[in-house]
This record gives structure tokens, C-alpha cells and sequence, in this order.
């Protein structure tokens, strides 16, 4: 019970604090003349603001300084400048494997998942007897726990025993072929983690999903219909463009997310040669290894890749989203 | 709002975030009472709870200290790391071989040199420990820590099995590595029965295999000393990989696992596990540490056996050295040395075999683990072709490049010895070199 | 189900005047949504079913569909071979006060941001969107060095703290969103009647904007639920442990076979609280991200 008390002291004394300093805040912008409502909107959000600096700004700071040290957190660091960086992109034989596999699935997932997410919820956008329920079923696989999840994909992998060879052994069996070995080959890794991917498109980008659908204004399809528009015509002119903020908002939610999976690889423990997932490879080396330095550059590079990528589709979104306010 | 008061409330912000302070756990020191020391293991669960036995006793039996264990199988290095980190770690821990250099290196262990020169204590008596296991525990001539087992790696036997096919199980002792190379392919069976040399051999429906192996254990160096090869030489300065010698061995296990198809694939021992195969007589052959718990099983009998002989004569096998450090961060070393010392020698007559000279017969293994009765003998007679690792404090990256780059492909068959070999010794000495 | 008749304007259009075309455009999504149930479910029953078999009848092959024995003890075992009570009281724990604090502080800034005027809101608005793309294991290793210099590795605090400072960026934009349908006259209303900010927000926007704090909740409580990389790096003693990694005891080594029965067990435990949550609060759930009207 101890460390539960004194945690819960600890959290009321920042909530305290928290709510204390947007009150000094609020006061002192107003000591200051600012108008009113300017001084309450500082004071609002100063919770994220403080965040902001302790938990996203410093540390942002302080692992790009790590990032050209050697530390190995039991001694102090020492300055290395760029070494980290040219071991990284010179010497060492993890980092190509990881990038390309970390890309590739993000590449290979993200399409497919947000084009997936987009169907399911048109099929439970109907009005279907027991939707609760299937909506229920559709949330699932985000609902089971994401350790879970990873094991029941150790057991359908199984080379032997596993769901998935089961069923189509029989086909690799006609080709005068082995059955996958799906963790085991190097080969296989890739094509098993986007079928993990498929089953995860459901849960959350389904809901967002269906919200959105929900949105689009009902009197656009009738006036479309009235104009003898086919059903596919009006899936491309009307719900994709009416959705594509949401469709944009779901690619950059997947790229995110897809650069940075890490549960589900740590659990299926797949062959290292075929490339360590970008996350569990910073993992490992800065909390297993503990070399802090060298993580914190590889977190770099993979931060950078994520930004360059979001920065190509939100210049891309130009093109293809559409957002209602704009044009009215 | 002019500029300037925006950057005054920003300013004051930065400034006043330092107010809301943490409030710290505190500690509390009681002469009169035991001290609590902790020791972190990786013990599971039914190891922890025969390690509580001891530790019970052995808080009964003073008032000086209290030992606390705290285990965790999972990550258990991992865990180590941060809590030292963290400055939360415990006053002793567990640590095998190939760890010791890593933490003594960064000075995370407390130096016992000097302290054990000047004990009485049994346990402190270096010379009466078998210079291999007691060298893993020094690192540039200190002692930090002392080892409490030192085992080498047996070959455990279905012997059901092996007279099944007509062979001796008296003979498996003289074995060489083709007659372990030949029971193995007589013992494997798909499904109809074939063996693989046989041609309707199909082998994707196994039903009883020969053997296991996963990359990492048993350690592919075993084969390669066994060839005569080393895979790392003790000037630290090359990995010859790619000798003839070394190749031999390596490509002894490519064969025994690709071409005749004695072990299920990693992914299955993985899922099933090792010794849960040999217990349901899935798999005949297996080799394991002594301390493995195979002998005790209702369907089968099984008996640990000397490694099979290669090329040269030589059985070397892969030796595991566990033992016990102080952390260097211990705020009460003196009292934590107490119990560090009486903990060694209580576990000494606890684990098999142990690493001190008087405790390492035959008759102490069977006193202690009666049901090894008929394995003791050899476990005796593996402890003179024990072998280890020459470490030093880059061992765990050099490791991890020759375990992922050259003994994963081979064993799960994605590439032949020699094809990889040159290769990976250029990776291999790469890490050598930014350690000289 | 009336909440959701209408949902799909082309059915509405198809309603009026082609009923045979909408049996079938119905049949085929009947048929489609059931086939996907299923093999959604799959995985979950077998999940189910092994967790009440005996370990080795797990990786029987044919798999074995119905356990025989049903093995109902598996869950009394798993649950007393570690101490899971505790596991649990810890999660729980962790999960009251995240919630408590993220829900609290997001809804604040969101307010702030919604409502109130001041210089540089649009840009601090547009960087507290941008930190949705940061990578957390850029900032993983320093937030870990933050913790380890208040001398808070091995305690809930990292867990937990930073939930009082609006954490989830995505989860102040929804709140946002959703308070920008509401009217502001209400709340002009209350001025009038001398309400300060505090009531306002309390008695008029929190009633209001109850579905998008559900949805908020819903995710919040997922994402304690889920999170495994935290607790692994930050709690070391056993006393401290959440369910999932206590789950991780079962898991066993690279030559040590998982217990896969007391996997499943747990991991059938751990799904059922948000399976049930999402059950019940579904209809919420999806009104609360609807109104919103996301927009990227």
C-alpha cells in the first residue's frame, strides 16, 4: 500500500499545483493588463503547456544532446559528436535491416488498413438487425489486450500446429513447397505482420470511421441519385471526398503508429535477420544494452523519417482532401 | 499585449513549475532489528520457492540480517540495468558469466578482494574452487563476486528410445559424432514411420525427432571446439570463423539439421518447449545443462550422458557459471557481505554441481538430487571438458553479431557455413576492434 | 436500432424506391459483416477454448475445438501463481488515477482552446497537433533520466503524472472539436446571469459534451489498460507489477515453453473488462466522435 500512498500524495500535490499555477497564471497575466479572456485561455491551458516543456520540449532537447554522446546511464556521459551517427549509417549491420523493414511494413500496412477501416464501417454504417453486436465483434481486436493479441498470432503462425498452415499447407504442399516457417524465415516476417495488421484495421479507425460517415449530409447522395448517379459514382464523388479529411487524418495516425510497433514483435519474437522493427531495436539497444547515446540517435533518425513522411502527405493532402468549410 | 509581458509570463511559468516539488519516499534505519538486505534473482517460480527455503533458514539462524528476495525471470538483466539506473537496485544479485564483466566494467559491483583475502568463511576459500568457474568472477584481477554453479552441458538421452532401435545405452558415453550423427537419423520417424533416410520421408508431419536445437542453445561453439576450431581467440583480437576446423563443426550441425531433419524447427521448441518435448517423447535426444531437471519423468527413462567425441577427440562442452555479486551502489556493504557470504555457501549445497572442489562428487549430486542417480557419474566426468567464452566487456555485442548473423541462419538452415562465414568474422572483428 | 436508421443516405434514396435492390445490396453486407465476424471471432474463441485445456492440448493437432476437460481450475491457478490480486489492484490503480487526470486536464485545455481568444492560439494549437507525431521513443530514454533524477524509478509517478498535463494531444482535439458545436450563446447566457468561467464550463459545457469525454474515457482506459512498455521500463519489483506484465511470467524463455493455458486465461480475463465497456458504451461512443465531425 505504501508506494500506492505515496504515489496518490504526489499526484494530488502536482493536480494541486497544476490548478495553483494556472490560477498565479490567470492573475499575474491579469497584473500584467492582459485582456480577460486572454489571461483565462493562458490559464486554461497551461496543464499542456507546462507539459509541453517538462515531458515533450526538454526531452526533445536532451536526446538530441544524447544523441552525440556515449552513455551507458551508470557513468557519466561523454561527448562523442557525430560518431554515433557515422557508426549508424557506416558500420552497423542492424540498422539497414531495421529501417527497411520498419518502412516497408508502414508502406505496406497503412494503405491497406485505412482502406479496410474505410469499408467495414460502410458495411456497419447500415442499418442491420443486432449492429450492436457486430460493431461489438468489429471492436475486438483492439479490445484484447495487445499481449494477447500477439500470442494468438504465435499460436495461427505455428509452423506446425498454427491455425493459418493448417489451412494452407495444402497449397504450399502443391507447389512441392514447405510450409512457412511465418517467424522463423526471414522471408516470411514481413507478409505475417501485415496479416497481423489486417486484423487490427477493425477497433478504432472503424469507429472513427463510421462517425465521419454519419457526418456526411444525407441530402448530397439524394440530389446525386436524383442526377442518376450509380452506386460507385457516389462512393467516389461523394463519400470520398466528404471522409478525406478523416481518410487523412487515419494515414498520418497509421504512419505513426506502423514506425512504432513494438508489443506485438517483442512477444512473437520473430528471427532478428529479418530485421528488427525500428522501436524494439532502440529498445534494445538503450534499455538492454544500455547504450542511451546510440538509442538516442537511431530514435532521432527514425523521428526524422516520420516527419519527413508526414510532411509528403500533408503536402499531397492538397490534392485529394477536401474540407467542407473551405468552399461553401 | 506588448511582446515583452508575453515573454515575463512565460518566463514566470518556466520558473514556477520548479515550485511544485516531489515529495520523497523516506527510509527507516532500526538498530535493534535484522537489516534487511535484498537479492535479485531470476529464479521462477518454483525455483523462488525452494530459494525461500533456504533464505528462511538462514534468517532464522541470525539476527544480524534478513535476506528479501526479489525475482524476475523476465527480463531479468533488463530490470537489473534500470534499477541500478534508477538507483533502486538490490544488495546482491545473481549474475552468470557472460554478465559479470558487463556490470563490473561500468563499476556497478562492489570489490571483494579484499574481504574474502581476509575471511574465514568456507565459502571464501578460493582455492578450494575450480579455477574455471572462480575466473569468471574477476575482472582485471579483483574479485566481484563468487560462483555458486558451474555446469556443463550434458547429453540427456531417452534411453527407451535408443534400445527401441537396438543400441547400447552403455555405449553412448564413447559415442563419436557420427554414431550420435547415425542414432539420430534412426531415431527420427515421420509420420508412416520413415526414417530420413528412407525415400517416402515427408517432412513436414514428423512424429518424433532425434534431436533440438534453437539458435542460442546448445551453443554452436561447442561444435567447433569440439572441431578444434576457436570462434574467438584469447588475445582477443580475431574470430576464426571460418577455419577449416571451425567450419567442420559448423557444418556438422547444418547437415544433422537441414539435410536429415533430425529437430524441429525453432518455432516449434519455442511454442512447445524443450524439455516438455523430451518429457512427452517427442524428441529422444537433447542437450541441457546438469542441473536440467530431464531424469524426473513417469513416461520415459532418461539419463544424462558425456557429449559425443569429435574429430580431434575432444568433448568439449559449453560450461554455465552462475553465481552472486554485491552492487557497488549497497549502502550497508558490510552486513550485505555477511549475508552474501552465507547465502554463497548455502546455495553451494543446494545447486549441482557446485563450483567448489570438495562438494563436486558423484555422491553429492545424488544426496541432493537422488533421481540424477544414474547420470552423476558423468556429470563428474563432464566437469574436466568444460569450456568457456573468453570475455571481455564488449562480450554481449560480439555475441549478439555472431548469434544473430552467423548461428540463427545456420541452425534455422538459411544458409551454409561457408557461405556466411568470412563475412561475419569481418563483423566479428569490427566489434574487437572498437574494444582494444 | 433506431439511433442508427439512416445512416447510409443511399439506403434512404433506395428505400423509396427500389426495395428489391436494397434486399440485395442488404443481403450481401449481412453476408459480408457475418463473414468477417466470424473470422474476427476465431482467434477469441480459441483464445477461450485453450484457456480451458490442460497445457499440453493446446498445440493438439487437429486443434482441439472444445476443451475436454474443461479445465475451469486454469483460471484459479494462473491467477494464484503470481500474485495477480495484487497485479490487478496496481492496474486498477494506475488506471483511476490516469483517468482522473487526463480527463480532468484535457478537458480544461480543450475549453481554453475552444473558447478563449489570445495571441498565438492558432499556432500553439497547430504544435499541440504536431506532438501527435512524435515518436515516443524519442523521448523515451530523457522522460526515463527526468524520472531516474527525482529519484521516481520503481513508483507509479511516471505512469501516472503526466496524465495531469493533457498527454494525449488527440484527445484535447476531439474535446475541442465537440465543444466547438455548441452554441455559444448558452454560455453567453450564463455570463449574463453572473456565472465566472468555472460554472460555465462546469454546469453548462461538461453536461454537454458527455459523449466526447465517454469516447475519451473509452481510450484513455484502453490505453492504461494496454500499455506495456511503461510499466516494463519504470516498475522493477513484483509488489508494483500491472497485469500485463505479469502475464510476461507466463511467457518463458527462448528455450522454456510459454504456459500457454495460463496465457490464455489471463489474457481472457484482461479482454473481458473493455469488451463489456465498449458493449455498453458503443452507442455513446460513436455519437461522441460523430458530433465532433472529425476533420483532419
Amino acid at each position: 500500500m505504501q508506494p500506492h500512498l505515496a504515489t496518490g500524495f504526489r499526484f494530488i500535490l502536482v493536480l494541486g499545483g497544476v490548478v495553483g499555477l494556472m490560477v498565479v497564471v490567470q492573475r499575474l497575466l491579469l497584473l500584467l493588463r492582459v485582456r480577460r479572456e486572454a489571461a483565462t485561455g493562458y490559464a486554461l491551458i497551461t496543464p499542456w503547456l507546462v507539459g509541453f516543456l517538462v515531458f515533450t520540449s526538454i526531452p526533445m532537447i536532451a536526446s538530441a544532446y544524447l544523441s552525440l554522446t556515449d552513455y551507458n546511464i551508470l557513468q557519466p556521459p561523454t561527448w562523442v559528436g557525430l560518431e554515433n551517427f557515422r557508426r549508424i549509417f557506416n558500420r552497423d549491420i542492424d540498422f539497414g535491416p531495421a529501417i527497411r523493414i520498419t518502412l516497408l511494413y508502414a508502406f505496406l500496412s497503412v494503405p491497406i488498413g485505412v482502406a479496410g477501416a474505410l469499408f467495414i464501417a460502410m458495411l456497419l454504417a447500415n442499418d442491420l438487425k443486432g449492429i450492436g453486436v457486430y460493431r461489438t465483434i468489429y471492436y475486438l481486436p483492439t479490445v484484447l489486450p495487445e499481449v494477447a493479441v500477439a500470442l494468438l498470432w504465435r499460436w495461427i503462425f505455428n509452423p506446425q500446429a498454427g491455425l493459418l498452415n493448417r489451412i494452407i499447407g495444402p497449397v504450399f504442399r502443391i507447389f512441392g513447397m514447405s510450409r512457412p516457417d511465418w517467424f522463423g524465415d526471414p522471408t516470411y516476417v514481413l507478409p505475417a505482420f501485415v496479416i497481423i495488421s489486417l486484423w487490427g484495421i477493425t477497433g478504432v479507425n472503424m469507429v472513427i470511421f463510421l462517425a465521419a460517415l454519419k457526418n456526411v449530409p444525407t441530402h448530397l447522395y439524394e440530389v446525386a441519385f436524383i442526377d442518376g448517379a450509380g452506386s460507385w459514382r457516389r462512393f467516389w464523388s461523394i463519400t470520398i471526398p466528404m471522409v478525406s479529411p478523416v481518410i487523412f487524418l487515419q494515414v498520418v495516425r497509421g504512419i505513426i503508429g506502423a514506425l512504432q510497433i513494438f508489443t506485438v514483435y517483442a512477444f512473437t519474437n520473430p528471427t532478428p535477420r529479418a530485421g528488427k522493427f525500428m522501436s524494439f531495436y532502440i529498445y534494445q539497444t538503450g534499455f538492454q544494452q544500455f547504450r542511451m547515446g546510440y538509442a538516442s540517435a537511431l530514435a532521432w533518425i527514425l523521428f526524422s523519417i516520420i516527419l519527413a513522411l508526414t510532411l509528403v502527405v500533408l503536402r499531397s493532402s492538397e490534392m485529394w482532401v477536401y474540407y467542407e468549410g473551405e468552399r461553401k | 499585449m506588448s511582446k515583452n509581458r508575453r515573454l515575463v509570463a512565460v518566463l514566470l511559468l518556466l520558473v514556477l513549475f520548479p515550485v511544485v516539488s516531489f515529495a520523497g519516499g523516506t527510509r527507516e534505519a532500526d538498530a535493534s532489528r535484522p537489516v534487511e538486505v535484498r537479492v535479485a534473482t531470476w529464479a521462477g517460480s518454483s525455483e523462488a520457492a525452494e530459494l525461500q527455503e533456504i533464505l528462511d533458514e538462514l534468517n532464522a539462524g541470525t539476527d544480524r540480517y534478513r535476506i528479501v528476495q526479489e525475482s524476475s525471470p523476465a527480463e531479468y538483466y533488463t530490470n537489473l540495468q534500470t534499477q541500478l539506473a534508477g538507483g533502486t537496485a538490490a544488495d546482491l544479485f545473481w549474475l552468470d558469466q557472460d554478465n559479470l564483466i558487463n556490470f563490473a566494467a561500468r563499476g556497478a559491483l562492489l570489490d571483494i578482494t579484499d574481504r574474502v583475502e581476509a575471511d574465514s568463511h568456507e565459502a571464501a576459500d578460493l582455492d578450494g574452487y575450480f579455477p574455471t568457474p572462480l575466473e569468471r568472477f574477476t575482472y582485471e584481477g579483483r574479485v566481484y563476486g563468487l560462483p555458486w554453479i558451474s555446469m556443463p552441458v550434458m547429453l540427456y538421452v531417452n534411453v527407451d528410445h535408443i534400445r527401441e532401435i537396438g543400441l547400447d545405452p552403455d555405449g553412448i558415453n564413447d559415442w563419436t559424432w557420427d554414431d550420435f550423427r547415425d542414432a539420430a537419423i534412426q531415431l527420427t520417424r515421420d509420420r508412416n514411420g520413415n526414417t530420413p533416410v528412407d525415400s517416402g520421408f515427408d517432412r513436414d508431419e514428423i512424429e518424433r525427432y532425434a534431436f533440438s536445437m534453437v539458435p542460442g542453445w546448445p551453443p554452436l561453439q561447442q561444435w567447433i571446439w569440439q572441431a578444434g576450431g576457436v570462434e574467438l581467440t584469447e588475445d582477443l583480437v580475431a574470430s576464426p570463423i571460418d577455419s577449416p576446423e571451425a567450419l567442420e563443426g559448423a557444418n556438422f550441425i547444418y547437415e544433422l539439421l537441414h539435410e536429415y531433419h533430425v529437430a524441429p524447427r525453432q518455432s516449434v521448441i519455442g511454442d512447445r518447449g524443450f524439455d516438455q518435448m523430451m518429457r512427452d517423447g517427442q524428441v529422444s535426444m537433447f542437450m541441457g545443462g546438469a542441473a536440467d531437471d530431464l531424469e524426473r519423468n513417469d513416461n520415459y527413462e532418461i539419463r544424462a550422458f558425456v557429449l559425443p567425441a569429435g574429430p580431434t577427440g575432444s568433448r568439449a562442452n559449453w560450461a554455465w557459471i552462475g553465481g552472486m555479486a554485491i552492487s557497488g551502489q549497497t549502502r550497508i556493504p558490510d552486513i550485505a557481505y555477511e549475508a552474501f557470504m552465507d547465502l554463497t555457501a548455502a546455495i553451494h549445497r543446494w545447486k549441482v554441481p557446485s563450483p567448489r572442489i570438495d562438494l563436486a562428487t558423484a555422491e553429492t549430486i545424488v544426496e541432493l538430487q537422488p533421481h540424477k542417480v544414474d547420470s552423476a557419474e558423468n556429470i563428474i566426468a563432464s566437469l574436466e571438458h568444460m569450456r568457456t567464452p573468453h570475455l571481455f566487456p564488449g562480450y554481449a555485442e560480439w555475441a549478439t553479431v555472431l548469434g544473430e548473423r552467423y548461428v540463427d541462419p545456420i541452425v534455422r538452415g538459411d544458409d551454409r557455413p561457408e557461405d556466411i562465414a568470412s563475412s561475419v568474422r569481418m563483423m566479428l572483428e569490427d566489434v574487437l576492434e572498437d574494444y582494444r | 436500432m433506431s439511433q442508427v436508421s439512416g445512416a447510409t443516405a443511399g439506403g434512404l434514396a433506395w428505400w423509396e424506391n427500389r426495395r428489391v435492390r436494397d434486399r440485395i445490396y442488404k443481403t450481401v453486407s449481412y453476408v459480408v459483416v457475418i463473414a468477417g465476424a466470424a473470422v474476427l471471432t476465431i482467434p477469441f474463441l480459441w483464445m477461450i477454448s485453450s484457456s480451458l485445456k490442460p497445457s499440453a492440448a493446446v498445440f493438439a493437432s487437429p486443434p482441439q475445438w472444445i476443451p475436454d476437460p474443461v479445465m475451469w481450475r486454469n483460471y484459479i491457478d494462473a491467477w494464484t501463481a503470481m500474485p495477480f490480486t495484487r497485479f490487478l489492484f496496481n492496474t486498477v490503480f494506475i488506471i483511476a488515477l490516469g483517468l482522473t487526470g487526463e480527463l480532468l486536464s484535457t478537458t480544461v485545455v480543450a475549453y481554453g482552446f475552444a473558447r478563449y481568444r489570445f495571441p498565438g492560439r492558432n499556432v500553439l494549437f497547430v504544435i499541440l497537433l504536431s506532438t501527435m507525431m512524435l515518436p515516443y521513443v524519442v523521448t523515451l530514454i530523457p522522460t526515463f533520466l527526468i524520472w531516474r533524477s527525482l529519484g521516481l524509478i520503481n513508483t507509479f509517478d511516471p505512469l501516472v503524472i503526466g496524465a495531469i498535463f493533457a498527454w494525449g494531444p488527440f484527445h484535447i482535439f476531439l474535446l475541442r472539436q465537440f465543444m466547438l458545436t455548441v452554441p455559444v450563446q448558452m454560455e453567453e447566457a450564463a455570463l449574463v446571469d453572473g456565472a465566472n468561467t468555472m460554472q460555465r464550463f462546469g454546469y453548462i459545457m461538461i453536461p454537454l459534451i458527455r459523449p466526447a469525454l465517454l469516447a475519451v474515457g473509452v481510450f484513455t482506459f484502453q490505453a492504461f489498460w494496454n500499455d506495456f512498455l511503461g510499466p516494463l521500463i519504470y516498475l522493477n519489483d513484483m509488489t508494483k507489477y500491472t497485469m500485463n506484465l505479469g502475464i510476461y511470467f507466463f511467457m518463458g524463455g527462448p528455450a522454456e515453453a510459454p504456459q500457454w493455458h495460463w496465457l490464455m486465461a489471463m489474457s481472457t480475463l484482461l479482454a473481458l473488462p473493455v469488451l463489456l465497456l465498449f458493449f455498453l458504451a458503443q452507442r455513446y461512443f460513436i455519437e461522441g466522435l460523430t458530433v465532433t465531425g472529425i476533420k483532419g
